[in-house]
């Protein structure tokens, strides 16, 4: 058969098939400015992410400090405390003005940006949090020696909180009242840090308060680095000589020497050995990015290796023949390296002759290259 | 412009307007075709002449499904017998040759299939085998192999690089080869 039997061949195709592809409209590449505005809202969503979460990350510090939202914490003197009887509610209305507080504690802390108010606002605080507001009044008249006063700022929602009318709620709390408290002990013993808690958490749970001071770092998806490589059956490593870089967005291999160590190219073959590699390509799809790895297989003893994909290898067209580019690496060692492309075909030609080899076709099965060494001269 | 409805029915009417009209709206693609196989413009003048010759009498009885499928086969056929003439001997120089030479690599020289094999059994093959293509392979394929478009019209045409669309060719010339393979062909 000749070639011009083909392409009488494809001459006498039908129709359709020829109109087919008269009529065939590759796929557009997007236009200039459309990849443009597509590129500038990735960035904008990109910025506006980092800002978030920088912001989220600064706000309860920034937002909260308990210095600020309790500025008093002062120890009574030993005189009995006269305790402002106009404070002193009942169980039900303190529950109420615990509420109250810590509604405008939260509005005051966040007030900074609609959108934390409003996941704030959804905030139920339990009612254990602050046990001395939900005592009996009788429970706040005790005295006690070690007796603190806490205060805390309430405020009113409609109105600004720093004007005048912000009321003083000042709650006497006991140590006996604190020993009959039972649950949150830790909260009892300081109230203090309990409401100041309750505004660096957003609790999704009222009774299980989820801490948001440090969110986790957001991961980097795992991609298949070139480390992942099984070793060959004799041990060596498939690594040896190649090193991983950056191409086009993915880490490949390249097998230029990056040192003047001899072995640094070596793939565990001396210099004078003549081996003869059967290449065989496989290729995977891992995190959007295509993966492809070639496995020599040495003829001579059966044993193979795997490397992952080079890329643009720095070797130099040697000479070329009807059917083959035969490409050049000159090793630390003075060996020289040979690639046989017997596709008949440049690879890629920037005018340094540098070679590249990309492959994106997961079905391409591509076979039959020979890889050598030959010794020099 | 006149419909290829209209052209055939005039060709079947014998109007020799059809003719003008065929040479009006698809003489300059016509011309393409067989220039891109003969690289002489007196040849794909010719050529272009004999593809009329070959319509004027084809149709009737011939009755197109694409008048320009119909108009590009006669003229690529009239081309390549040119081509053959012309090029018997002497090899070298065009995007033809280039052509031949990339599909002779997977042409064993000793073939074992007989050089008289069926015409149309080849022709069902490769129709079989671009039926397994991607539209967009299958396209490069036959933009390089049916209408000898060069490489890098290719490419640019698919907004790919050269060494891509070598390396697609390159591949599906593989696959060819062990498409014929199975069916016997080589």
């Amino acid at each position: 058969m000749r070639p011009i039997d083909l392409m009488d061949a494809l001459g006498d195709l039908p129709e359709d098939y020829i109109a087919r592809e008269l009529t065939y409209q590759p796929p557009k590449k997007n236009s200039i400015p459309f990849r443009a505005v597509i590129a500038a809202a990735a960035c904008l969503l990109l910025t506006a992410g980092l800002v978030r979460g920088v912001w989220m990350k600064r706000q309860p510090i920034d937002t909260v400090p308990p210095q600020e939202t309790l500025p008093t914490t002062e120890t009574l003197p030993t005189e009995p405390v006269t305790t402002d009887t106009t404070a002193v509610q009942t169980s039900e209305s303190g529950s109420e003005a615990e509420t109250t507080a810590s509604e405008s504690a939260s509005e005051t802390a966040f007030s900074a940006t609609a959108a934390w108010t409003e996941t704030i606002e959804t905030v139920t605080l339990p009612v254990q949090s602050i046990p001395a507001l939900t005592q009996p009044a009788s429970s706040t008249e005790a005295t006690h020696p070690a007796a603190t006063a806490v205060t805390t700022v309430q405020t009113d929602p409609t109105e600004s909180p720093t004007e005048s009318s912000i009321t003083m709620l000042t709650t006497v709390k006991t140590g006996d009242a604190a020993e009959n408290e039972t649950p949150a002990e830790d909260e009892t013993e300081s109230p203090a840090e309990g409401i100041a808690e309750t505004t660096a958490y957003i609790p999704t749970d009222p009774t299980e308060p989820i801490d948001i001071t440090d969110p986790p770092e957001p991961t980097e998806p795992s991609y298949s680095l070139p480390g992942n490589l099984t070793p060959d059956s004799s041990g060596r490593d498939p690594l040896d000589g190649f090193t991983a870089t950056e191409c086009f967005g993915r880490t490949v291999l390249t097998v230029t020497p990056e040192s003047d160590d001899p072995t640094d190219f070596s793939l565990g073959y001396t210099c004078t050995d003549r081996r003869y590699f059967q290449e065989s390509m496989a290729t995977d799809v891992a995190g959007g990015i295509w993966n492809t790895a070639y496995t020599y297989l040495d003829r001579q003893n059966g044993t193979s290796i795997t490397v992952r994909l080079y890329c643009r290898s720095r070797f130099r067209l040697e000479y070329r023949t009807e059917t083959a580019q035969y490409w050049r690496l000159d090793r630390p060692d003075g060996c020289i390296y040979l690639h046989c492309d017997a596709g008949g075909y440049v690879l890629y030609d920037d005018g340094n002759y540098v070679m590249q080899i990309e492959y994106n076709d997961p079905q391409a099965d591509y076979q039959g290259f020979l890889e050598h060494f030959v010794p020099k001269n | 412009m006149v419909s290829d409805d209209k052209i055939i029915e005039r060709l079947h009417r014998r109007d020799e307007s059809a003719l003008e009209a065929i040479r009006n709206q698809y003489g300059a693609i016509c011309w393409q075709m067989a220039y891109r196989i003969l690289e002489n413009r007196e040849d794909a003048d010719e050529c272009v002449n004999d593809m009329l010759m070959a319509v004027w009498e084809s149709i009737p009885p011939q009755l197109p499904v694409s008048l320009q499928a119909y108009l590009i086969t006669l003229v690529r056929r009239a081309a390549l017998d040119k081509y053959r003439l012309t090029h018997r001997l002497k090899r070298g120089g065009g995007q033809m040759a280039e052509a031949l030479d990339e599909l002779a690599e997977i042409l064993p020289s000793d073939s074992s299939v007989e050089r008289d094999v069926e015409q149309r059994e080849l022709t069902r093959a490769i129709q079989g085998f671009l039926d397994t293509l991607k539209p967009n392979v299958r396209n490069i394929f036959m933009q390089r192999y049916f209408l000898a478009v060069s490489v890098q019209d290719i490419a640019a045409n698919h907004h790919m690089s050269e060494s891509a669309v070598k390396m697609t060719l390159h591949r599906t010339r593989k696959k060819l080869q062990d498409y014929l393979r199975k069916e016997g062909l080589l």
